[in-house]
């Protein structure tokens, strides 16, 4: 390995020497951060924060923000490159097994020192490889102020949102606002068209549904297996499959977007919530900065916005939000060591000055298990303040257990397909059943092969 | 002479090498070396065989079709796409050597798409076949074989105006005496057409089925752009293939490359069957 | 007698067809940049409006009255904001000059180089040189997915992955059709001119540049648009070889734009794609001839 690697590079450092005119003289005296970022909403906060951090310490910063649904892609074309990132997000133990050559241990580091609570780390063969870069939670957004509206009125399935708490309630108000769509509008002065907003199928949406929603019946069914329930199993039985047939259909059924487009990209499922033509919206609290921007021009405000659980017929009494990271920064063990000395400072810096937590914080909407991040860094954000209350309420979040999944893009890929074929006509349940069941033993056998 | 120019070879020719050397023939080989190997990136290699080769149609014991059905899809795609384009663009190209009024305008609108790439010209397209199926409950990706027809219909749009104009050399260049004296034998124009204009337009007509069969079956940008391979997997031509499962999953480069040793045999392949039919006709 | 006859018939006939097929090719050149002009129209739209009547421009239907349709005029439309966003999302302004730097960039390098080597190749009988035309001509019919995670990989570790850098991956992959195309060329010129030029004194370089490359000038036009087309709307290459984070050309911004904010923002979209189009056909108005008489003489020679 050793010996093929010197071979290569002497190859490489014999063509790089005949190359020369075309070789930019580089500075490497001191060392440079490199971040590949996993979440494209906050890639203008991240970009600002990386310039400030540069003028503020002259260290080089940059940050490459992956496409959405290209992380894992664009990981591995980064890391194979000259200039590679020293920090990366990992999202499991799984890919700790995919890059184990890359992790640097974080034990002794002081970001590691600034984490309040251990369980928010990723541990892998011994080494603490990365720590959380901020915990989110889901469920349904949903409208306050319009819901509270419904349930004034008469004829109404419930008369206050706290009734709202399983899932056969969820349901019946669903399709009554939905049957009632013109009398609300109406008796409200709403511009409702839905009561729950479009679910897209195409990949910028998709995973909403094929990672979030497909969660619960994986997190109930490794409850009951007694698996970790991060690590997951390599074969499942798809045992609360019909719930999560009973909640789909009611996202498609009380939804205006024709059911066998939903996978053109043509739907805007933000923009339909954000302008007030639907109730509900199953996401996360990341979405907070986006609805409330007032760049984009959306008709709900801060105050109309709340979340509750997905009620998934399980255990709806004991159930909260759905709370996890799939984001641990990862410092790369094979960069230099000025490069990884700069990066672990940078971490420091990140949870600690007012510049980084402000932009953590306040830009990118982010909850952050640091300890440093109270009174004015504490969460301004509406949504996850919803996770806090449920979590008061003796409620039990749900662990985001579709961190286990095998080869995700893959998995996740069959599972979106079997859905618009269930939905388009072309294929039935059955066929979403088998993408889940086997194409999970498919994609364990294939990512644990070694 | 020859030998005073032979001095400057690190003049001439060196740069050209070098880069030569860095951009085709160093990765060309190394590429058909790494496609026996397990690696994820270019320094990491193992030796494993044929596995890789084996793996791109067995995956954990059992046949995988992805590969073949892309591999038919592809040759049904780059036939129909051959055909169509170049019917298209000889009869506009016919017509247009007419003289009629305003040729010179029409030849310039149908070549402009030409100019626009696969990426771009692709979500124009997404944007309006989208639109009009909305109306039908369909979407571009409803079926593989709205994919197929979206992406012919987008390579149409950008390569009949190619054709066209290089079917148009073709024809001003056939000598006005031969096609008057058909004439004056009484040929009608039909049997002009066919005894006259396509046995002179032979070499062109290689030229273009030549180009549009490669354009089809190396197809990639539009592939990407309009269909992303939806749905499943079913709309995936060759390239696209290769490309997904090289930086799609990890600890698949191998297969991918091997995949790519087989893509770059069936195009040199048809090269070389191109090149033969050609020559022989010509000769 | 007869033969005139049917003669004069043919042409009226085909006078009374010239009009009838202007008329149609009108109508057909109509419909083929239509879908450019529906995207043009949708860039002016608010995103929410854009699937909800592509073809239109008010949010209401006439159907529903005359009024409410002009009220929902100015539902749908929302003059530049599109641009504004498309601007700032992709920094277009950015990749057009990055676009425009490698595109010149590398047919520059390409047009340089490779007529050099092409005539050296051609001139000098040696068997290297046979060799490296015959890779040259192999590396033609290599498609490009079988060097690229190769091709890509080694131009990181040479730092290549840069505008510079490229321009070298550019000249080394682009150089098989450039230098057949030259050689074909080089060897249609008379050796005479050469030698009397060598007679006179002149040094191989000297001869070159002020003896054959003036005479390439038709080919070098050719090569140079075949090339400048490829380059300008290449995507793979580029997007796996350059530092993405720093460089994007247009055809990467404009994917990145689907990939990169979720549900893609369809307004932006329309709006990059417009001005991702009237650069090109401003040149390509500008520059018709070279560029038609350059295709088809690049289709006969390749």
């Amino acid at each position: 390995m050793k010996m093929r690697k010197v071979t290569a590079m002497g190859l490489a450092a014999v063509m790089a020497a005949s190359m020369v005119p075309a070789v930019p003289a580089m500075a490497e005296s001191t060392g440079k951060v490199y971040y590949l970022n996993m979440k494209p909403e906050t890639d203008a906060a991240w970009q600002e924060l990386a310039a400030a951090y540069t003028e503020e310490t002259g260290v080089e910063m940059v940050v490459l923000t992956a496409a959405d649904g290209q992380y894992d892609t664009t990981l591995q074309s980064e890391m194979a490159k000259n200039e590679a990132p020293t920090i990366f997000n990992l999202g499991s133990t799984a890919d700790c097994q995919t890059w184990e050559n890359y992790i640097y241990d974080l034990s002794d580091s002081a970001i590691y020192s600034h984490l309040t609570d251990k369980s928010l780390s990723l541990n892998y063969d011994g080494k603490v490889a990365g720590v959380a870069s901020y915990y989110e939670c889901y469920g349904l957004i949903y409208n306050k102020t319009i819901l509270e509206g419904y349930c004034g009125m008469d004829g109404a399935v419930v008369s206050s949102i706290d009734e709202i708490n399983n899932f056969e309630t969820l349901n019946a108000v669903c399709t009554d606002i939905n049957n009632r769509i013109d009398e609300i509008n109406d008796e409200l002065g709403t511009f409702l068209t839905e009561a729950f907003s479009s679910s897209g199928l195409d990949s910028g949406s998709s995973w909403r549904f094929s990672g979030h929603l497909a969660n619960l019946p994986l997190y109930y069914e490794f409850k009951d297996d007694g698996c970790d329930l991060i690590e997951g199993e390599a074969t499942i039985d798809g045992t609360y499959l019909d719930q999560f047939k009973a909640v789909w259909d009611m996202y498609v059924d009380t939804s205006a977007a024709d059911p066998a487009t939903l996978a053109s990209g043509a739907l805007n499922a933000e923009a339909e919530f954000g302008m007030g033509e639907a109730v509900f919206f199953q996401n996360g609290d990341w979405e907070y900065s986006a609805l409330t921007n007032e760049e984009n021009g959306y008709d709900v405000t801060a105050d109309d916005l709340a979340m509750m659980p997905i009620y998934f017929g399980v255990d709806d009494e004991n159930q909260g939000l759905c709370c996890g990271t799939e984001g641990y920064y990862v410092v790369n063990s094979q960069a230099s060591e000025e490069d990884i000395a700069a990066t672990l400072d940078f971490l420091e810096w990140l949870v600690t000055s007012d510049a980084g937590r402000d932009a953590l914080v306040n830009k990118m909407g982010l909850t952050c298990p640091y300890d440093g991040f109270v009174d004015d860094y504490a969460p301004t954000n509406a949504l996850a303040e919803c996770a806090n209350e449920y979590a008061a309420a003796g409620k039990t979040s749900v662990a985001w257990s579709f961190n286990a999944t095998p080869n995700v893009d893959d998995w996740r890929a069959d599972v979106v397909s079997a859905l618009v074929a269930y939905e388009d006509g072309s294929g039935d349940w059955d066929g979403v059943v088998s993408a889940f069941v086997d194409g999970w033993a498919d994609q364990w056998a294939l990512a644990h092969e070694g | 002479m020859e030998k005073s120019i032979r001095k400057y070879f690190p003049v001439f020719v060196l740069p050209t090498l070098i880069a030569f050397t860095i951009g085709f023939i160093v990765p060309f080989l190394y590429g058909i070396f790494l496609s026996f190997c397990k690696f994820t990136t270019v320094t990491d290699w193992k030796w494993t065989g044929i596995q890789n080769y084996t793996r791109i149609f067995f995956v954990n014991g059992k046949l995988d079709t992805t590969f073949l059905h892309s591999l038919w899809y592809t040759a049904l795609f780059t036939i129909v796409s051959m055909i169509v384009i170049n019917v298209l663009a000889f009869a506009i190209a016919m017509l247009l050597t007419k003289g009629i009024r305003g040729t010179n305008l029409f030849r310039t609108v149908f070549f402009m798409p030409n100019l626009i790439g696969g990426i771009v010209l692709s979500y124009i397209w997404l944007m309006i076949f989208n639109a009009v199926l909305q109306n039908f409950s369909k979407t571009i990706v409803s079926t593989q074989w709205y994919a197929f027809w979206g992406m012919i219909i987008v390579v149409c749009w950008q390569q009949i105006g190619y054709m066209m104009i290089i079917y148009i050399a073709g024809i001003n260049n056939i000598s006005g005496d031969i096609l008057e004296a058909a004439q004056i034998d009484g040929a009608n124009s039909w049997q002009r057409l066919k005894y006259v204009v396509l046995p002179s337009l032979m070499p062109t007509i290689g030229t273009c089925t030549f180009l549009t069969l490669t354009n089809g079956f190396k197809l990639f940008d539009q592939n990407l752009a309009l269909t992303g391979g939806n749905p499943g997997k079913m709309s995936q031509l060759l390239a696209l293939n290769i490309y997904d499962t090289m930086y799609g999953t990890t600890g698949w480069q191998g297969v991918g490359q091997a995949k790519a040793v087989i893509f770059f045999i069936l195009v040199a392949v048809l090269a070389l069957i191109q090149n033969k039919l050609t020559s022989s006709k010509e000769a | 007698m007869a033969k005139m006859k049917k003669n004069e018939t043919s042409t009226v006939r085909q006078s009374k067809h010239s009009g009838l097929l202007t008329l149609f090719f009108t109508i057909l050149s109509i419909a083929w940049i239509a879908p450019i002009l529906v995207v043009l129209l949708n860039s002016f739209k608010r995103k929410a409006y854009i699937f909800r009547n592509p073809f239109g421009i008010s949010a209401a239907s006439l159907s529903d009255g005359f009024d409410r349709w002009k009220l929902g005029i100015h539902k749908a439309m929302c003059g530049l904001l599109n641009y504004s966003n498309g601007l700032k999302q992709t920094d277009f302004f950015k990749c057009f000059g990055l676009s425009l730097f490698i595109t010149v960039g590398s047919v520059v390098a390409i047009i340089l180089f490779c007529s050099m080597t092409a005539w050296y190749l051609t001139r000098v009988h040696t068997v290297v040189s046979k060799t490296i035309y015959v890779l040259c001509l192999f590396s033609m019919i290599v498609p490009f997915q079988m060097v690229m995670f190769t091709l890509s990989k080694f131009a990181n570790i040479l730092h290549l992955a840069t505008p510079w850098g490229i321009i070298v991956v550019y000249l080394g992959f682009g150089a098989g059709l450039a230098v057949f195309m030259f050689s074909g060329f080089i060897r249609s010129i008379s050796l005479e001119i050469e030698e009397a030029a060598f007679i006179d004194g002149c040094t191989p370089l000297q001869t070159f540049f002020q003896i054959i490359f003036p005479i390439l000038k038709p080919t070098t036009v050719t090569i140079a648009i075949l090339e400048a087309m490829w380059v300008w709307n290449d995507y793979l290459l580029p997007s796996l070889v350059l530092n993405i984070n720093k460089y994007k050309t247009i055809p990467i911004a404009v994917q990145y734009l689907k990939q990169s904010h979720g549900q893609l923002d369809w307004g932006a979209m329309m709006a990059v794609l417009v001005l991702a189009i009237v650069p090109i056909i401003i040149f390509y108005l500008a520059c018709q001839k070279y560029i038609i008489e350059g295709v088809v003489a690049g289709a006969v020679k390749g």
